[in-house]
């Protein structure tokens, strides 16, 4: 029994079979999608239509509807698709033979959903090189307990491997040809499995059910197998589920992460004025941005809306573009980073010395002024930067105490700051703005200088020097001690140490370094409270530190090179450094 | 180069007056030069877009209006130079496929004595 339905072909009424007409409609498919690039293919289209329509209608003088056959014979006239192309065109086959001169079939590695314990790799490798796939199973498990290497690779195999979903792909994945009537035969086979499983099934129960009284062993047996499927089947699920549960964090770190950075671009581009100058480290800035982090953003991205989806067609040109995008923010990066290393060259420093109004009591009591950081300025790099609308606030002032050779106290300030050449380090240098209050006896230093808003950020500091005469006392307020990173050496490191001076605690100078005068809170380090009359030698430390402190002394006016290998390695930490607090600002 | 010869093969048989495509592929069998119908179609539509061919619709007895190809001027003009090409090729190949006969042979009579 067949089914025949009227179609209207090219303003024709044929009656054609069912499954005739399935035939054709997939024929004329596979045309459209032959033809969808070419200039014209509508006309195309529809002269084809109206020949088969012209063929049909001989056809039907002699018999009542198209059938199959009929459709296949007008198929093999016109031309299977794959026969259209240029090259083969007067390759001289005669029509209704089916070409023997086609092309290998190309063949394609997918991931065969099919054939599968996670996520069909070992599957699709082994359709691939025709090998059992349990093979390849065993090389990956093998490879896990060679320090999880084989779980990287299956991860990163599995985002490769497109997933073959359709009858054409599957086929590609086994290697053959693809076209109509291998399609067809591939779904007849899945069918096939299908019903066979069924069947399978349906037998099993049968056997279940006659053999229950009869066999015991037997029925043990399969339920052990059972127990040992449903094992797997639950090991492979947690495994799945683990794995989207990654994907999904993933997801929302990147989310989160998105967010964050478009946050945060308040706080990027002050940032980015304060320290890129001239065109081309401008010009090269965004694409550094931009690309860098952009890229693995979206890759990531798109690979996770793949995978949800369930879509896995990646395109190539795709790829390559974003790859090649990523590799030019690559480039900018290191070009910007070599640039603004470039601007860290050259070392300049500006020491400025004035007396301090001498202490009515002998004792100077040194405070934290009034933060002089506008309210409302965004703060950057744990608060050393702050940044408001037209001044900059650096946070990068030290102190340090040393032996005054008169009898007075004095502050020497020291200023300093990079650039590509002396002049223009001695420019920034010049904008440093540090002013200190003296009143009496008490002196306020402020936790941080200030520059311009439109001046660069290029490694300044200020070095605050008080020179106290022997006999002197001196007291550090805590306010200072907290705020202030305390020196220990100018000239080799700039690196925190306030182990040397505790807060809050009296000191006097003596001709050998500073004294506590107060008990010890829980130091022993200094012997001063035993021997307070008679100072003994003074800890190995205080004095290196003071040897240091002396032989740079006179310096006036000074500059200096770094040198050369420190120079692109400081630019690249401290664009790292932006870098690390921009995702720490961000998260 | 292949497709050249068919395109050739198509406007020779256009140039002989105006023609409806399965006329065309009787034809082309007729001369033993099967080619599948697929194809012609869209070279069809490629020359006729390149402003070589026209056509008109006739009226025919069993159905829907046909398409009638016959060749533009231009047309006119380019199968000329087709046809001067193909002769030079043909020529071309002739010679060489002659000549080398001729010295197969003669070295076979070499051989021989």
């Amino acid at each position: 029994m067949k089914k025949i339905i009227n179609i209207n072909l090219s303003g024709r009424l044929i009656p054609i079979e069912d499954a005739a007409y399935e035939v054709l409609k997939n024929y004329l498919d596979s045309l459209k999608r032959h033809f969808a690039n070419e200039e014209g293919k509508d006309e195309i289209l529809s002269d084809i239509e109206s020949r088969i329509a012209e063929l049909f209608q001989d056809k039907l003088k002699n018999s009542h509807c198209i059938t199959e056959e009929a459709v296949n014979a007008v198929i093999a006239s016109m031309g299977r698709p794959e026969q259209l192309d240029d090259d083969q065109i007067l390759e001289g086959i005669p029509a209704g033979t089916a070409p023997n001169t086609m092309a290998r079939p190309r063949k394609r590695l997918y991931r065969d959903p099919d054939d599968c314990i996670l996520g069909g790799v070992c599957g699709g490798i082994g359709a691939y090189f025709n090998v059992d796939p349990i093979v390849f199973r065993l090389i990956f498990a093998l490879l896990f307990f060679g320090a999880g290497t084989g779980l990287l690779l299956y991860i990163i195999l599995w985002i490769a491997m497109p997933k073959a979903i359709t009858a054409a792909e599957k086929l590609e994945m086994r290697g053959e040809r693809v076209d109509l009537n291998n399609i067809k035969n591939a779904v007849k086979e899945e069918m096939n499995t299908v019903k066979s499983k069924i069947e399978n099934v349906g037998q099993d129960m049968r056997n279940f059910s006659q053999g229950r009284g009869r066999d015991l062993a037997r029925e043990l047996g399969d339920f052990v197998r059972d127990l040992l499927e449903g094992l797997g089947r639950i090991l492979v699920f947690i495994f799945k589920g683990f794995f989207y549960f990654l994907a999904a964090v993933i997801l929302f770190a990147v989310v989160v992460a998105g967010i964050a950075i478009a946050a945060s671009a308040a706080v990027v581009l002050p940032l980015k004025d304060l320290l890129l100058a001239g065109f081309w480290q401008n010009f090269l800035f965004w694409p550094a941005i931009i690309f860098l982090i952009g890229i693995p953003i979206t890759a990531c991205l798109v690979f996770l809306i793949r995978r949800l989806t369930r879509m896995n067609r990646s395109n190539r040109y795709v790829n390559q573009i974003l790859i090649s995008l990523w590799i030019l923010g690559l480039v900018s990066a290191i070009c910007l980073a070599v640039s603004v290393g470039k601007d860290f060259k050259i070392a300049y420093r500006q020491e400025t010395t004035s007396l301090l109004q001498q202490p009515s009591k002998g004792k100077l009591l040194i405070k934290k002024a009034e933060s002089n950081i506008e309210l409302g300025a965004v703060p950057l790099f744990d608060d050393v930067l702050s940044v408001s609308e037209d001044t900059a606030t650096i946070n990068n002032v030290r102190l340090d105490i040393e032996r005054s050779n008169s009898d007075s106290f004095s502050i020497q300030i020291l200023k300093s700051a990079k650039g590509q050449t002396v002049s223009k380090a001695k420019e920034l240098v010049e904008t440093i703005e540090y002013r200190y209050i003296q009143d009496d006896s008490v002196l306020y230093l402020p936790s941080s200088f200030s520059i311009p808003r439109n001046s660069k950020f290029r490694d300044q500091k200020v070095l605050v020097r008080i020179r106290v005469p022997a006999g002197r006392k001196i007291e550090i307020d805590p306010s200072i001690a907290r705020h202030f990173r305390w020196k220990k050496d100018w000239s080799i490191d700039w690196d925190y140490d306030n182990n040397d001076w505790e807060g809050g605690v009296n000191y006097e100078m003596t001709d050998h370094g500073l004294y506590r005068t107060d008990p010890p809170t829980n130091r022993t380090e200094l012997q001063a409270p035993e021997q307070p009359a008679a100072p003994p030698a003074p800890a190995p430390r205080t004095r290196k530190h003071l040897h240091h402190v002396h032989r740079e002394k006179n310096d006036t006016d000074s500059y200096g090179t770094e040198s050369e290998s420190s120079v692109g390695s400081e630019g690249l930490s401290l664009l790292f450094e932006s870098l690390f607090a921009l995702i720490k600002s961000a998260l | 180069m292949r497709k050249g010869v068919l395109e050739f093969c198509i406007l020779s048989i256009i140039k002989q007056g105006e023609v409806y495509p399965s006329d065309i592929i009787e034809k082309m069998k007729a001369a033993r030069l099967n080619i599948l119908e697929g194809t012609l179609y869209p070279l069809l539509t490629r020359l006729k877009n390149a402003e070589f061919l026209t056509y008109r619709w006739v009226e025919s007895s069993s159905g829907p209006p046909r398409k009638y190809f016959s060749l533009t001027e231009k047309g006119a003009a380019f199968y000329k130079e087709l046809a001067d090409t193909w002769n030079e090729l043909a020529n071309a190949v002739n010679q060489l496929t002659q000549n080398t006969t001729s010295n197969h042979e003669s070295s076979i009579n070499l051989n021989q004595q």
